[in-house]
Order: C-alpha cells, then sequence, then structure tokens
C-alpha cells in the first residue's frame, strides 16, 4: 500500500534504508550498531547483546520518537518537532479499505489435493524417530553423571549449531558437547552405541537439571540417542514437562547423597517401571551387579503417567484423539 | 459476578479443568500460527504424530525469521515449510509476505477466538480479541492435531483506559508506562484485559501493539476487546463477516486493577537492556544516536509507517544517522 500512494517513495527519498518485510533486526538478523554507539528502536526486546552488538544500547521507542530522532540525530520528544521544525503531527486515519493482496499466502488444500504433494525435505530436514513405549523393565546403564545447575545449554548448545534444529539426528551430535574431551567417544556415540544394543541411557545429575531456556531439543535430542531417565536431586519444571513428552522418566534421588554412591558406567535396573508409573510414587533401583539399591521418587500427575505410558505426548494425543 | 473476556473465551473452549485460578485446564485451539525458526520442529513433530492433516479451523505457516540464506539450510527449511503445509491442509505465507504476527492480525484473526503460536508475541492477537497465547513447537503440534492446550487457569488483571493520546503520543507510550508500572518479573499465572471509555479511541493496529509488547510482562497473554473498531477494521479488511462483538460483563470482577489516563502520557522510552526500564523522553533528551530502525511485530502497521513518511517527506535523515525500515506486511 504504501508503495502504491508513494510514501515508499518519500521514505527512501528522505534516506531511510528499506528492509525486507520480516523480523529482521527485531531477531539480531542484521542491521547491529556500532560499538559504542546508541540505537533507537521501534521493537519489543532490547536484552543485552540482542542486536549482535556486545554491550549494544538499545532504546525501545514509539515510531513517533524514532522519526524524531532520525531527523535530529538525537534522542528528541517528538512534540518538540511541531515547535523546533514546524511539523503539524499527520493524524493517520485507517484506511476504509485496505489493498488487501493474498497472493502470497497458499491457500489450504483440499484433502484430495493435498495427497497428490510431495514434502520437499532437503538434506538437511529430517523427521525425528518417535518415542518407542517404556520396557517394563529398565535396564540401563548411567551415560553421564554431571554436577548441579546444568542448563538446557550444557545439554543441547545453540550458537552455530542452532541451524541444525531441523535435523534431530546432526543435532544431536552436539549433546553435552561440553562434557566430551579429546580423543574419546563422545556422548552421543557412547549413547547409540547402547541403543543399538537394547540398553536404555540414564542421566544421574545434581540440583536444578535442565534450567534455562524451554528448548524442546533438550529432550528430544537425548530421546534420539536413547536416553530414558533422568535421575536427578532435582529437575526444572519446563524441563521435566519436556521430558515427559518425549519419553523420557524424570526420576528424583529420596535421599539426596545416593547421588555420591553412582558413576558413570554403572549399570542400573529398575524393576517393574511400568507397574510405578501406573500406580506408585517411588520406584526401586539397584546396580546390576547387585552392590547397590537405592529409591527414586517419582512425582508424577495423573496426565503424566498417561503420557509416560503412551510413549510420549504425541502418541498420548493421537491415541485420544483417534479414541 | 459479571465474566471478564477472558473467562468468557475460556469457558467456550474448556475441555479439562475447572475455570479456577491456578488449577490445570485444557482448552480448545481453534487456530495455530508458526514461523520458520520453531516451525520446522513443530512440523516434524506433528508429521510423525500421523494424524495427516491438521484438525483446527485454521493453521498457518509463516516464513520471516530466518531470512538470510548463509548456506542452504534456510532455504531448505522454507521448502519444506510450503510443502508439509500444503501436505497438512495449512495455509502457507511464503518468505517476503511479512512478519506472522501483523499478517494474521489483517487476515486471519478472529474476535472471540483462541490462537495458538510457536512465538512468544503470539499475544498480538489479543488487538482483535482473540485469546492468543505463545508454546513450544511441540504444544502447538499436538493443537494442529486437535488435542488441546493445557495451562494454568490464570488470574485476570484488568486495565482501566480512560481519556484520549495526544498528538505525538503512541500506543507504543500505553504498553511502556504498563511496563514500567507492572515490570517484566512476577507476572506469570496472569492474563492482562484492557477496558474502560479510553479503549475506543484505539485503532486495532494500536492495541496489537499493547498486547504484543505485554509479550515482556510475562503474562500468559494480553486482550482487548471486539467493538466498532474491531469491525472497521474487519470490514477494512474485507473480512467484516468475522466480526462478534465482545466484551466483559458489565459488573466483571478483575483480580487487580491499573488505570491509565490517555490523555496524560507522554513519549517514553525503555532504555538499556530491559522492556521494563522506562524513562520519560524528556529525561533522555539530547542523548546521540546512531541508529534508529522503525518495523517488527510491534510497531509497523499502515499507520506507523506512513506516519513517518509524512513527517519525512521532502526531509532528510540526519547525516550521523542509519536510518532503517522494516515493514511488517506488503
Amino acid at each position: 500500500m504504501l508503495a502504491a500512494n508513494g510514501a515508499l517513495s518519500d521514505l527512501i527519498a528522505a534516506g531511510a534504508r528499506i528492509l525486507e518485510s520480516a523480523c529482521g533486526p527485531c531477531i539480531g538478523q542484521g542491521f547491529s550498531p556500532a560499538d559504542g554507539t546508541v540505537s533507537l528502536r521501534t521493537f519489543n526486546r532490547n536484552f543485552a547483546g540482542r542486536t549482535g552488538t556486545k554491550g549494544d544500547q538499545v532504546y525501545l521507542v514509539s515510531p513517533e520518537t524514532a522519526v524524531a530522532a532520525a531527523l535530529t540525530g538525537k534522542i528528541t520528544d517528538p512534540r518538540e518537532l511541531s515547535a523546533q521544525m514546524g511539523i503539524v503531527y499527520p493524524k493517520i486515519k485507517l484506511p476504509r479499505q485496505f489493498d488487501v493482496d493474498d497472493s502470497m499466502i497458499e491457500p489450504a488444500l483440499s484433502e484430495e489435493k493435498a495427497r497428490t504433494v510431495e514434502v520437499l525435505r532437503g538434506r538437511t530436514i529430517v523427521v525425528p524417530e518417535a518415542p518407542t513405549p517404556l520396557p517394563a523393565t529398565l535396564t540401563g546403564r548411567v551415560l553421564l553423571k554431571c554436577a548441579d545447575k546444568i542448563t538446557t545449554d550444557h545439554i543441547m548448545p545453540a550458537g552455530t549449531f542452532l541451524k541444525f534444529r531441523s535435523n534431530v539426528p546432526e543435532y544431536a551430535k552436539v549433546a553435552f558437547n561440553s562434557f566430551n574431551e579429546p580423543g574419546k567417544p563422545t556422548f552421543a556415540e557412547r549413547a547409540l552405541e547402547l541403543k543399538g544394543k537394547g540398553i536404555g541411557g540414564i542421566i544421574v545429575a545434581g540440583e536444578s537439571y535442565g534450567q534455562g531456556s524451554s528448548r524442546e531439543h533438550a529432550a528430544l535430542c537425548p530421546m534420539y540417542l536413547g536416553v530414558r531417565a533422568v535421575i536427578a536431586k532435582s529437575i526444572e519444571r519446563i524441563h521435566r514437562a519436556n521430558l515427559i513428552n518425549f519419553c523420557i522418566v524424570p526420576i528424583q534421588f529420596a535421599a539426596a547423597a545416593d547421588y555420591d554412591k553412582l558413576t558413570t558406567g554403572d549399570e542400573l535396573v529398575i524393576d517393574d517401571l511400568l507397574g510405578a508409573i501406573r500406580g506408585s510414587d517411588t520406584v526401586t533401583i539397584r546396580r546390576k551387579d547387585g552392590s547397590f539399591t537405592f529409591t527414586g521418587k517419582l512425582e508424577l500427575s495423573t496426565r503424566d503417567r498417561d503420557i509416560l505410558l503412551a510413549a510420549g505426548l504425541l502418541n498420548y494425543t493421537r491415541q485420544k484423539t483417534h479414541g | 459476578m459479571g465474566k471478564t473476556l477472558v473467562y468468557q473465551i475460556l469457558e467456550q473452549h474448556l475441555v479439562e479443568g475447572r475455570l479456577v485460578p491456578g488449577e490445570e485446564i485444557g482448552i480448545r485451539i481453534d487456530q495455530t500460527l508458526t514461523q520458520d525458526a520453531t516451525g520446522t520442529t513443530a512440523f516434524l513433530l506433528f508429521e510423525s504424530m500421523g494424524v495427516g492433516r491438521v484438525r483446527t479451523d485454521l493453521s498457518v505457516s509463516y516464513v520471516d525469521h530466518n531470512m538470510a540464506g548463509f548456506g542452504p539450510e534456510n532455504h531448505n527449511d522454507h521448502l519444506y515449510l510450503q510443502t508439509v503445509a500444503a501436505r497438512s491442509g495449512v495455509y502457507h505465507s511464503r518468505a517476503g509476505n511479512g512478519i506472522c504476527h501483523q499478517v494474521h492480525l489483517e487476515r486471519f484473526g478472529r474476535p472471540g477466538a483462541t490462537l495458538l503460536g510457536s512465538d512468544s508475541h503470539t499475544p498480538t492477537g489479543g488487538g482483535i480479541g482473540m485469546l492468543a497465547i505463545g508454546a513450544g513447537g511441540l504444544d502447538v503440534a499436538v493443537a494442529m492435531g486437535g488435542g488441546p492446550f493445557y495451562l494454568h487457569c490464570p488470574k485476570v488483571l484488568g486495565v482501566k483506559l480512560t481519556g484520549r493520546l495526544g498528538d505525538w503520543v503512541a500506543a507504543k507510550d500505553v504498553i511502556l508506562k504498563v511496563l514500567s508500572e507492572l515490570t517484566t518479573k512476577g507476572n506469570v499465572g496472569w492474563a492482562v484485559e484492557y477496558f474502560g471509555s479510553g479503549v475506543r479511541n484505539l485503532t486495532v493496529p494500536q492495541r496489537a501493539t499493547i498486547t504484543n509488547m505485554g509479550a515482556e510482562l510475562g503474562v500468559t497473554t494480553s486482550i482487548f476487546g471486539s467493538d466498532e473498531q474491531t469491525r472497521k477494521f474487519l470490514a477494512g479488511q474485507k473480512r467484516e463477516q468475522d466480526y462478534r462483538p465482545m466484551a466483559a460483563e458489565k459488573d466483571a470482577k478483575y483480580d487487580r486493577v491499573l488505570k491509565i489516563d490517555l490523555s496524560s502520557l507522554e513519549p517514553m522510552a525503555a532504555c538499556p537492556s530491559s522492556p521494563d526500564n522506562v524513562k520519560s523522553i524528556r529525561e533522555i533528551a539530547g542523548t546521540r544516536v546512531g541508529q534508529v530502525a522503525l518495523g517488527s511485530c510491534t510497531n509497523s502497521s499502515f499507520a506507523d509507517l506512513m506516519m513517518a513518511a509524512k513527517v519525512l517527506k521532502g526531509r532528510h535523515v540526519d547525516p550521523t544517522v542509519e536510518f532503517a525500515v522494516a515493514p511488517g506486511s506488503r
């Protein structure tokens, strides 16, 4: 509409750089400010570094205040434009009729037509495996014992790896990346080897496991790698829900001191895991060699239990909607 | 005791639980939106559900986030999203068409409906009277498959608006005022509902600026009623048939009320580096500026850009400033 009524030409003539119609700088995609300079934006977030410049100074303002600064080079009360420059406030009425153009929106196809569509999956698009049902008795091995405050960034690093989010097998390769040591098999390699042998992966952790960003890949990728349980002193709320959704059992130590007795590589057995999920608030976990037995707490709502028994939220929803 | 608008819509969509603040409830989702950065995972998970076709009234997939295209991943994502949408009975808004929230408001938003989006600024739809909530990709995948969305039933904070905005004062200054009062912390479990005689003086895009940035409060969602302004906006979009008046009942009781006189507001800014670090422009006037950006899902509506064009017509941007404009829709 702005192109048709000439407003776009006015903006360009005034020296505006026209970016494409998208999120752009608001999500850090370009237009990062120079070091030590002030940036005025009409956006909604100004968290430090979001622009892509370390130490950025972003002020979130109205379009009126933004334009005033564009004209004067400094933060200016837009009401001064009338006094200083004789600009009358342009009251914009919404048009009675917008130029409606849906040519860039492809409507939903009929069922018949939809069936003929081939879904294009470039090599970077990979459908993640669905979780498999939990075994009646879980035989597993501790893949990793980690300390307190493990964040979802520790579990699945972001940054340059983020573009692999459409490719779980690729992205999963960097699971627990910061724990991998050069020359030794990675977490992912060890996990996939166990998965191939039908042995479940188990993660042992301290307090506040899974804090930070709510990213689902922190459960989705471990699920792909065959992790079936997390035993921790405590698990953060959102991550706990994500674990359940991807059919990984969240277990808390009944006695925090039991954490000290476990090490990476321990073979653990949980007898009648399914029975416990159905109706108990605790599970008994034993080392396979019989040298140690301890109690884990299951803090699960009825819906949590149903989701775990259905092999994850997607299966649960499918079963419910298909009756 | 009358019902708030939030509770009216929740009640009409309730499938599980009781409408008591803090209790877990399941609601039916009428519409979903996804954007490319979270959408590929949402659709991959949706495909694994094996339900084939979406079971919502309407689902729209937008491409607006990862556009830079360094390496093949971004474009591969776009092609996947375009074809999986076609396969699944989903609308697809192509790269270049605009920002999901603005396009959705203009072309698809419907008063009284529920919208679940895999983006935190989904509450933009509250500007047209939708109960619009941001969620994770899996939640949206489940909603596309016909499953309910589970949330904790919110408490409702009423913001009573009176008066009318002065010249050069904007809807952005309203939400900045709200942020300065409520801050970005401690609002989890609340929904914000705007009411009062000042509401009728705000257009739908102005309301959407307010509900969009309401996300920064950390609340479940923000919403306005649907009235003559809404009808005019929908008529202008050739969608008057989607209009339906919506308002809180007369004696509706809010869990907390905040009062704002629009006539008393002045231009404000959220200073570095938090949306609730709000000062009046008068306090910070004179600070040198290196760049200015106009756009985003908060502030790139027709009126925002037209105002800028009219002010700048025949004038020039200060030589010390780089000025960028990213329109929210075509």
